[in-house]
Parts: C-alpha cells; structure tokens; sequence
C-alpha cells in the first residue's frame, strides 16, 4: 500500500520536499547538540527539563486522542466514524513518532538508551512509560495497516485485530496516564504532585486530540475527493467541547486547592506562571492567553450556532489547540520546576537550536502523517471512482 | 515507607540475578565486544599507536556493563582501561580504586549549623577532591545564609558574596542527603544509581543514559548534570579516584556527592568535612557507638531537611 505514498501531485512533492528541508535543519542543530552536549539547550541545574520533555508530554496526549474515535466506532458501532477512526489512528502513529524522537533528543549520552531495556527498572515510571508508548505505536501500526489494507480489498478486517482493537482502548488511556505518573509522583515538585494531575492531562489530551482532527478532517476533504464527512466532524466537536470543559474545570480545582491551601510549595509555581515570582514572569502573557483561549472556545463550541458552523467551529479548534499546547507544551513543565526544591527560582527559556530541534521533530511527525494520510486518500479515492 | 523500599529492592535482586545469569546478556556483550575490537583493530591504520590505541580502549569501554553486574576480573579490566585512557587523553595517571564498602559500616553526616559560618572552604574542597567540572563550576556542596527567626532553606540566600560571618544570620549546609529511601533511585529507568550498602548513593557515570529523571525526583536538588564535557586543568586532577567517586565523567551524564567515596572508603573524612575550619561538619560510622555522629545523635537536638516526605535522608542538622 506504501506505493501509493508514492505517486502523487505536485503538491504533494512539495509539501514532502518542504518537510523534508526542515529536517534536514532540524537533523543537523541534533548533530550540532550531539557534539556540544546538551549545554546548548536552556536547560540548565534549576530546570533540568525543557521544550523537548514537554512536547513529549503534549503529543502523548495527541497520540492518546485516538480512543475517542475507536470507542464510539468499534464499542458503540457508531458507524460515522467508520471513514475517520484509521485518521485517528494514524495521527496517533505521528504523534507517538515525536513522543519517542523527543525523548532521544532530551537524553545526555543517547548511544547508551537500550540500557533501558538491558537494565530495565520496574520501579521507573520513566520505563513503563517507554513500554506504553512503544506499545502503542505498534499497536495503531498493525491496527491502522491491516483495516485499510482489508479495506482497500473490500474484505472486512481479519478477526485477529478485533482484540488489538479492543486492547488499544484501555492502552491510549495508559499512555497518557502512566506520562502524568512521571510526574506527579514526585515527592519534591509541588506544582505535579497532584492526583488530578493525570485526569488533567487526559481531559486536555481529548480537547486537543479530536480537535486536530477536525482540523485535518476539514483540509482532508478541502484538498482531496475523500470526505470524512459532516456529521463525523460534528459528532467530534461535541468530544473537543466535553473535554475542553472538563479541562478547565480541573485546573480550577487545582486552583483551589492550591490557593486556598495557600502551601507555597504548591502555590508559587501558579503564581510564577500567572503572576510571575520573584521578578521572573516570561510565561505570564502566554498563560493568560492559554486560559482566554480556552475560555472563549468554550463559549463558541457550546453555543450550537457557531459549533454547527464549520468556519467558526475551525476557529474555535484553533483555540483550542494553541491553549492545550501552551498549557502542557510551555507552562506544565517550566512551571514545575521554576521554584526549585530549594525554592530558587531559574528561568527557562529554549535557546534558538532547541527550537529548531523541535520543530525539525514536528517535521516529521507532519512527514509521517503527510505520507500515512496519502495512503488512506488514495485508498478512499480509488473507491470512489 | 521502609517496607516498600524493600519490595522495590526485591524487585531488583530478583531483576538482577535474572540478568546475570551466565549465557544471558553479559557473555553477550563480551562477545559483542570482542567481536566488535577485532572488527575495529582491522579497520585502524597503524593501529599499534596510541590514537588507535585510545580507539580499542573506548571501544571496549563503549560496551562494558553495569557496575553491579561486573564480576571481579571484568571491574579489574575496566580500571585499567580507564587509568590508561586517563594518561593517553589528559597525560594524567591516575588510580581508580573499586574498594568495596566495610562491612558494619554505615555513613552518616551531622551538620552543626551553630557553628558553620559561611567561609565555604567545603565547597572548594569538594571542587578539587571530586574533579568536579571547572567550566560550569559545577558544586555539590551549597551554603544558605539564613536570618534568624526561620529554619526554612527557601528563605535564605544561597547565592551570597561577602564577607562572612553577617550580624543575625546562620549558616545552612546543602548536599545530597544520601536518603535511605531515595526517591531518585527509584526514578532512574536503567537502574545506573543506586544505594551501596555503607548508605552512599551512588552513580555509575558509564551507565547512565542522562535522562535526568532523577533531578526532577530528588527534593533536595542533590544532583548535577554535565551539560557541557567536563574539565579540570592537569594539574590540579586528584589523582585518588573511585569508580563510583571522583573519577572522570563524560558530558551527558549525571553526577552527584558520594560523601568523598574514594577518601572515605580509605578510612579518611570527606573533602568538605576535613576542610571545615569551624568543626561544623561531623562525619562517621553510625553503627559504631563511640563514634562522633553518635554522640551528635544522642546528645544533641538534630533534625533533618523536609523529613516529612519520608525519605529518611542519612544527614542532621544540629545545634549547640
């Protein structure tokens, strides 16, 4: 089926040559920080993890997005999504991609990481959650292969994937799960050390998720004669409006508690993201418009008008994806760890090659999807006509 | 908290007996390693030079195991592959020791904080006992000067520079605790850190992948990380090392206080202990009765940094 990945417009050649130039830069500043060593990031004694482990710690959720298109479709027989659940699975193939990279990017001596599993460590979040994610990525590779290949015959899908169906619900639930134990089983981090921690980031993870994929749904259909379909894409916005609200409605919990509590272990880290502490407060503005953002999303995404309106319902999905990303892919970690255990404060901020580095990831992730999402249209096409 | 650091350890004994098995991966990283020498051998020119020579040794470095899993020979092989790098790359020799711990020993640390006045000569102490990076002035030790009135790290100042002791003000003492229950230990996904069974937690730099889950887990901010590859000039190399202590560490990895393992190991002080010019720092046998922390522990009022998180760090704080 790979070979349709292969013959494609002009378009396509240029969307795959333009990603393939961002890696290459991307690929060159790794080479550059395989040299120097990984002083030539922000990171420094204080704040020992940056961009790299947060956008691990974004996309996990991305990835785990895609149960909310199996569990209606394959639980509930919910047959619109029957054309747009391989979508899904298929970011999340991308999104796991990037987990994975990220975490090779964010390690000091990355020749030695199959010590993880020459050495493996029952008792290391951090190993569980390398086993989750390796799971998963194998588990939407042979699911999302095997449908469409059982597609693009006419058969239906062979019984064996029925359960790997099955066993990848509760498995994208664990990704993000067992990511949010990383932290918040921390004894010294206040700001992670929160049970609520990992509902949050499920919450969040199912906002930005089927948001994503309503964003491609539409572009799918803009650009190619396959339609996921309206009523797919509406179904998915009433998921983006749940969990978004469940999100916000959470971290006002931990607002609470926090606040109220007034524990400055646990309080001084929301106030160094939301008011800024001790003369540093580089995340205040991007916070700030995280939380606006997610609010005015919800206003339109609850109003029926403007959900059932495919222009604004684009731009609400726009919202809320920029507000989970700066929630998880900028505050979540800075935040915990700017006051340090010893109550100084660092500051981060990613230097230009850590950028680059990132963004050369996300190139591949969008190559990985570009070529995947091909498949699947070409697919679809050939159907069609 | 005791109990389940026990079943943590089970898990592990039980992890590493199942790995050490002979046949299993250690005879296969020796044949791997050979293999991959004679392979490397061939491919140098000249390869009887030194720079060829410097290439084998890494080589074979590149694919040693884990400290706890090294048997005797293997840990003997490994020194002299590293002592002789040492003198080929810096033109230092060095010795690297594998002194195991003694037995009934168990290290424990009093800090007497009525005493301590903020010279710092424990700091730069450490720096040359541990070769400790000059680049990044990476320090194990940290000094907080505190007002009186508050016992509360995160008031005081950790970044002072002036002339010490200040009116109203004491001096506060930070390191790594070496926690019985370590909650870095138990973050580490390859098992590259551990507790030897004298109390020290230690790190072996050579396993280490550098993924700094431990920095986050720790509540103490005891650990360092090379950012940058580490440098110490020539001459001012301690050429007394431990495998799990001072000896070089490559950029990439994490690296921490082992409470001078290479000089305590001897039956000597810690750097930082022996340096203090007030006697603020108290260090010894905890098993042993007649020993100096003892006495601390019995007669003094001590407590410890953040014991409500249960860590059970091995490091109290006293007072007159």
């Amino acid at each position: 089926m790979l070979d349709k990945a292969l013959c494609g417009s002009k378009r396509y050649w240029g969307l795959i040559i333009f990603l393939l130039a961002i890696i290459g830069v991307g690929v060159l500043t790794y080479g550059y920080q395989l040299r120097e060593g990984l002083g030539i990031t922000g990171m420094g004694r204080s704040v020992s993890w940056g961009f790299y482990i947060a956008q691990l710690t974004f996309l996990v959720g991305v990835a785990a997005s895609a149960v909310m298109l199996v569990i209606p479709y394959y639980l509930h027989n919910y047959k619109e999504f029957g054309k747009i659940a391989i979508l899904g699975e298929f970011v999340a193939i991308a999104a796991v991609t990037m987990c994975l990279l990220f975490v090779l990017a964010d390690l000091g001596q990355p020749q030695r990481m199959f010590n993880l599993i020459l050495h493996p460590t029952l008792n290391s979040v951090l190993f569980w959650d390398m086993i989750v994610l390796n799971g998963y990525l194998f588990l939407n590779l042979i699911i999302g292969w095997t449908t469409l290949g059982a597609e693009k015959k006419g058969t239906p899908p062979p019984g064996w994937v029925k359960p790997l169906i099955y066993l990848s619900i509760p498995w994208a639930v664990s990704i993000h799960t067992v990511t949010a134990f990383l932290y918040s089983g921390l004894p010294g981090r206040g700001f992670w050390l929160t049970a609520v921690m990992a509902p949050r980031f499920l919450a969040s993870a199912f906002a930005a998720g089927p948001a994503l994929l309503i964003l491609l749904a539409l572009i799918v259909r803009k650009y190619t004669k396959f339609d996921p379909g309206a009523k797919a894409i509406q179904a998915l916005a009433k998921i983006v409006t749940y969990a978004i609200i469940t999100f916000v409605f959470l971290f006002f919990c931990e607002l609470f508690t926090v606040f109220y509590s007034q524990i400055p272990e646990h309080m001084d880290h929301f106030k160094y993201l939301y008011m800024g502490y001790d003369g540093y407060g580089a995340y205040v503005p991007f916070m700030w418009l995280s939380l606006i953002l997610a609010g005015i999303s919800i206003i339109m995404l609850v109003n029926p008008k403007t959900r059932k309106n495919e222009g604004t319902l684009v731009v609400a999905c726009v919202m809320v994806f920029i507000s989970t990303w700066i929630d998880k892919g900028m505050g979540m970690i800075s935040g915990g760890f700017v006051p340090d255990p010893l109550h100084e404060v660092h500051e981060y901020i990613p230097t230009l090659p850590e950028l680059t580095i990132t963004v050369g990831i996300y190139a591949i992730g969008a190559l990985i999807l570009t070529v995947l999402y091909k498949v699947v249209v070409s697919v679809r096409e050939e159907e069609l006509a | 908290m005791r109990r389940r650091s026990s079943e943590d350890r089970a898990i592990g004994d039980f992890v590493d007996r199942v790995l050490s098995r002979p046949g299993s991966r250690r005879e296969f990283m020796k044949k791997a390693a050979g293999l991959a020498a004679a392979g490397g051998a061939a491919a140098l020119p000249g390869c009887g030079g030194p720079a060829g020579e410097e290439v084998m040794l890494k080589w074979k470095e590149y694919f040693k195991g884990n400290y706890r899993l090294m048997t005797r020979k293997e840990k003997d092989e490994t020194v002299r592959r590293l002592e002789r790098l040492a003198k080929l790359q810096d033109g230092v020799d060095v010795q690297v020791s594998t002194r195991p711990e003694w037995k009934q020993v168990l290290f424990g640390y009093g800090f007497n904080i009525t005493r301590c006045e903020g010279f710092m000569e424990c700091v730069s102490a450490c720096v040359r006992e541990n070769n400790l990076d000059r680049i990044s002035k990476t320090q194990y030790v940290r000094i907080f000067e505190m007002e009186h009135g508050q016992m509360n790290v995160a008031l005081g100042d950790g970044k002072f520079f002036h002339e010490v002791p200040v009116e109203g003000h004491f001096y506060m003492g930070v390191q790594c605790f070496h926690c019985e229950s370590a909650p870095c230990i138990k973050a580490c996904p390859t098992k590259a850190t551990w507790r030897e069974p004298d109390g020290i937690v230690v790190v072996d730099y050579d396993w280490c992948i550098g993924c700094r889950y431990c920095m986050a887990a720790c509540p103490y901010w005891g650990r360092r990380f090379n950012w940058n590859e580490p440098s110490v000039p020539k001459d001012e190399v301690t050429r007394k090392q431990h495998y799990l202590g001072n000896r070089k560490r490559t950029r990439g990895v994490v690296e921490k206080c082992t409470f001078c393992i290479q000089r305590t190991r001897e039956g000597k002080l810690p750097a930082c202990a022996d340096a203090c010019p007030t006697g603020a720092r108290v260090f010894g046998n905890l098993l042993d009765p007649e020993s100096e922390i003892r006495y601390v522990l019995k007669n003094k009022k001590v407590f410890r940094m953040k014991e409500e998180l249960g860590t059970d760090p091995k490091f109290w704080f006293f007072i007159d």
